[in-house]
């Protein structure tokens, strides 16, 4: 809607069956929705250069030093890139069939769970998205690693947790509350303890 | 001899041990473009606690306590994760290791799930609050 390249949701699901039967795909209509329903963490859009970018977050385990996909990230992008290079594909035919000078493509941000980040690739990410300032990019780059690191303890946490107080617990949203609240570790710890003990 | 100067000489009597392991951990620490130097500030960070650095440092020595290594070193039985075993009895546990707890484990899908909008809701909020994207009407914000 956004990039005007359609109107209506009927105009759009033509739009699809016909890009799909040009690519020799037939799909049911579960399948269907499921191609337009998809969504990426994020989407940017520049007005200005008419450039529209796939947000895509992930937080993969940063083990695997090689392999015939890659290294750790690697693996994990392309898996990334084959999930939405269909759309990226599409929108930008799209544009191409309504004479919209709109071009899509896709960020992938990857930090992996013990503070792995490729950090060439992660600034040129962010350059992509406006961020030009080498200082800001290097306090973005530092507060994702911090941050990650910070959340993937939680993790932890959260498995000793569940394996001394009830393995159900981890199933309740009390999780979900904790890792969503302020990362002040002690006060978070506090909270932990106090549901072990009390809850 | 000084405090001071006996944290330095340790810390480079560990820059030149270093180069002469050859294990996951060196590996892992050898790593180029992977912000190592990121490692090392939040360690130095204060006010993160001794406990989150501790679970750091293990989980970075593959040292931390999972079943498969408690099962390594003869503390435990079997090495199927404790939580997939006691909700999902049907199938046949994972191996419980840090890969499978931090990003596979089906019963901490949830906090995961809770994680990774932390992660990003932060990322994007410092992206946007750095982009200078130029808009039609002339303004950069």
């Amino acid at each position: 809607m956004h990039l005007g390249l359609f109107s209506k949701i009927k105009s759009l699901r033509a739009d699809v069956t016909e890009f799909q039967a040009r690519q020799g795909i037939v799909l049911p209509d579960v399948k269907m929705t499921s191609f337009y329903s998809c969504r990426p963490d994020g989407v940017a859009f520049d007005d200005k250069n008419k450039h529209c970018v796939f947000l895509k977050f992930t937080r993969p385990m940063d083990s695997v030093t090689s392999s015939p996909e890659g290294d750790w990230a690697e693996r994990k992008e392309l898996e990334k890139n084959a999930r939405y290079g269909m759309h990226i594909y599409f929108i930008n035919h799209l544009s191409a069939l309504h004479c919209r000078p709109w071009n899509c493509a896709q960020a992938n941000f990857t930090v992996g769970a013990r503070g792995s980040l490729k950090q060439t690739q992660f600034k040129d990410n962010l350059r992509l998205l406006g961020v030009t300032n080498s200082k800001a990019k290097d306090k973005i780059r530092a507060l994702s690693v911090s941050k990650t690191l910070a959340l993937s303890d939680i993790i932890l946490k959260l498995l000793h947790v569940s394996i001394l107080r009830s393995p159900e617990w981890a199933l309740s949203s009390r999780p979900t509350e904790l890792a969503n609240s302020q990362t002040c570790a002690f006060k978070l710890f506090k909270k932990i303890m106090y549901l072990c003990v009390y809850v | 001899m000084n405090k001071t100067l006996r944290t330095r000489v340790h810390l480079k009597v560990s820059e030149l041990q270093l180069p002469l392991h050859k294990n996951y951990t060196s590996e892992f620490l050898h790593r180029e473009d992977n912000s190592r130097d990121l490692l090392g500030k939040h360690w130095q960070e204060k006010t993160v606690p001794d406990r989150s650095k501790r679970r750091l440092l293990q989980s970075i020595g593959h040292q931390f306590p999972c079943a498969k290594l408690l099962k390594l070193w003869g503390l435990r039985d079997n090495y199927e994760c404790r939580l997939c075993k006691r909700l999902h009895p049907e199938v046949t546990p994972w191996p419980e290791s840090l890969g499978h707890i931090q990003a596979r484990c089906p019963a901490l899908q949830k906090p995961r799930i809770a994680v990774h909008h932390g992660i990003w809701r932060e990322l994007l909020t410092a992206i946007s609050r750095n982009s200078v994207e130029s808009h039609d009407d002339g303004d950069r914000k």
